[in-house]
């Protein structure tokens, strides 16, 4: 991977959706640069023409402008533009590339404009924290003691604190997932933990808590003890549904290693039996990452041999329909070969219409559009792997300016 | 038919069918004005807005096509006409071609650094420099330009 020839860069293409297609003419723009405009706009353009104009920008020329005056900060930061500027266009969502193993420095990449940002993300001390995000707010948890919560907004950097999760201290598992309400702005984290009741090698407690934003307080709506299977570190919210991946804690089907849970939210019984709602995945899998691509359960898999399941040999997409999985994509070889040596498990995060994927090994990205059905690498990353066994792993956020904790 | 006047004193008579994609106008129609002065719009702007709204009048869905096309090249103008057509699109009302120059005037200062938006807007900074180094320094990233050249595709 490293030591290619670069190529000849990608103009922007940033489109805005259901609109005319514009394209820049330098010849103009020079002229715009050259003559400042022969009466003083700002003077004359009122507030709310401004704030119109504004809430066209991408994200990073929105901070551009709060810069200018007074006046255009104080427009860019007014709640009615936040709102303006969501319902305008949708961002598409962003990956956020740690590129370090030990420090939480990385980049933020932009599909839109194709272009790396070297953002600070709030609250999260060290790479290896467990992370989750739902429209715009990103939730993360230490990874020592698993009592330290916040939910955040990177992009404007708001935070906040939550109060430490009930449940076993010490899991062997966890896997954290959050959901917001887009209308109402309130969100419930969800925790999954799992820890293997002592002395015994076949089975596992498994534990489900909730936090809600409006009640600010956690609880635990069901405990099960599983056999055989035990909970892991992937789960995501899709639609009020709490899916998360269960693994085969040894013998039996090698292929048969991996099964998803589903829980309602809503429904808050705990005298349902989580193993009852198991469905297998739709092949053998060296590893499964689960994802909400518009309130749709998705699931990328590395896809391994029957026989020899560490092995993998490909990258499937799949979205659950029901109970049914349907394959929407196969990674095509051309990119599974680009990543070079691809482990096991490898990481990948999607939301909205775009899956990333990328490979723990190297800071390549891979972006899958599921709407036009399109593979495409990123731009190259402004990092390159410093020594052998440097690790890179990321998440994918949706970057909006309304949303706060 | 309508006569409109520019700030310049020249005056124009469209058809009424046509006009009536501009809100106020058709306000002042409804009102039965047939002459409408239109102090705040100079002849070269209003000529441009009546061009737009004489494509914009036939709205059938053969044209449709012609009228992106139409569009996209309307939209080709410095930045000065572009302000000059918003204001008048603001004050007649034109909501269609409010909703084409916002994106098309966001789109030309987007990839301008600060500096350059307030020298095209004739804006003074009126942050003191530690104030304004403090909003930048708020969000550094979004004043950096880390874009490296390349792709593997």
């Amino acid at each position: 991977m490293e030591g290619e020839t670069s190529w000849v860069s990608h103009s922007s293409d940033y489109v805005a959706p259901d609109m005319v297609e514009f394209d820049l003419f330098s010849e103009l723009n020079d002229e715009d640069n050259r003559e400042a405009s022969s009466v003083p706009m700002d003077l004359i353009l009122p507030d709310d023409l401004l704030e119109r104009i504004l809430a066209y920008l991408p994200i990073a020329s929105i901070f551009r402008a709060s810069c200018v005056s007074k006046r255009w900060n104080e427009i860019v930061k007014s709640t009615r533009f936040s709102w303006n500027f969501s319902q305008v266009l949708s961002q598409k969502p962003w990956y956020f590339m740690f590129t370090s193993s030990e420090e939480p420095v990385g980049y933020a990449y932009d599909p839109s404009l194709r272009k790396w940002y070297g953002i600070e993300l709030p609250c999260i001390q060290t790479s290896n924290w467990f992370i989750a995000s739902s429209c715009g707010l990103v939730c993360v948890m230490d990874n020592d003691s698993r009592s330290e919560l916040y939910v955040c907004n990177p992009i404007t950097k708001c935070c906040k604190n939550l109060l430490e999760p009930p449940g076993v201290k010490f899991s062997d598992y966890s896997a954290l997932a959050i959901c917001v309400n887009k209308k109402t702005s309130c969100y419930s984290v969800a925790i999954v933990k799992s820890k293997q009741v002592p002395g015994n090698f076949v089975q596992w407690d498994l534990s489900i808590h909730i936090y809600d934003s409006g009640t600010m307080m956690w609880f635990t709506p069901l405990t099960e003890v599983l056999t055989g299977w035990r909970g892991g570190d992937e789960s995501v919210i899709c639609d009020g549904v709490l899916y998360f991946l269960i693994y085969a804690t040894g013998g039996g089907d090698p292929g048969n290693r991996h099964g998803l849970i589903t829980y309602n939210l809503s429904s808050r019984s705990s005298n349902g039996s989580l193993i009852r709602t198991f469905i297998p995945v739709p092949c053998s899998l060296t590893c499964g990452r689960l994802m909400n691509l518009k309130e749709k359960l998705v699931m990328v898999g590395g896809i391994g041999k029957p026989d020899r399941p560490d092995i993998i040999k490909g990258i499937g997409v799949w979205v659950l329909s029901g109970e049914e999985w349907q394959e929407i994509s196969r990674m095509p070889h051309k990119y599974f070969q680009g990543f070079g040596e691809f482990d096991d498990v490898f990481a990948s995060s999607g939301t909205d219409d775009l899956i990333y994927i990328q490979s723990y090994g190297a800071p390549t990205l891979l972006v899958f559009d599921v709407n036009q059905k399109q593979w495409r690498w990123s731009q190259k990353c402004p990092v390159t792997k410093r020594f052998p066994l440097q690790l890179f792993t990321g998440f994918c956020f949706e970057p909006r300016l309304e949303v706060s904790p | 038919m309508i006569t409109l006047q520019s700030s310049d004193k020249d005056v124009f008579e469209i058809e009424q069918s046509i006009l009536i994609q501009s809100g106020t106008i058709k306000n002042m129609v409804e009102d039965d004005f047939t002459f409408i002065p239109l102090p705040s719009v100079d002849t070269e702007t209003l000529i441009k807005i009546i061009e737009y709204m004489k494509k914009h009048a036939d709205k059938t869905d053969s044209k449709e096509k012609n009228i992106k096309e139409f569009d996209k090249d309307f939209m080709k103008k410095t930045l000065n006409e572009l302000f000059a057509l918003v204001f008048a699109a603001n004050y007649l009302h034109i909501s269609s071609l409010l909703e084409l120059l916002y994106p098309s005037i966001a789109d030309r200062i987007k990839d301008k650094i600060t500096e350059a938006i307030r020298q095209i807007f004739s804006i003074r900074c009126d942050f003191t420099p530690e104030e304004e180094r403090r909003i930048i320094m708020d969000n550094k990233w979004a004043h950096e330009g880390t874009e490296i050249e390349g792709t593997l595709d």
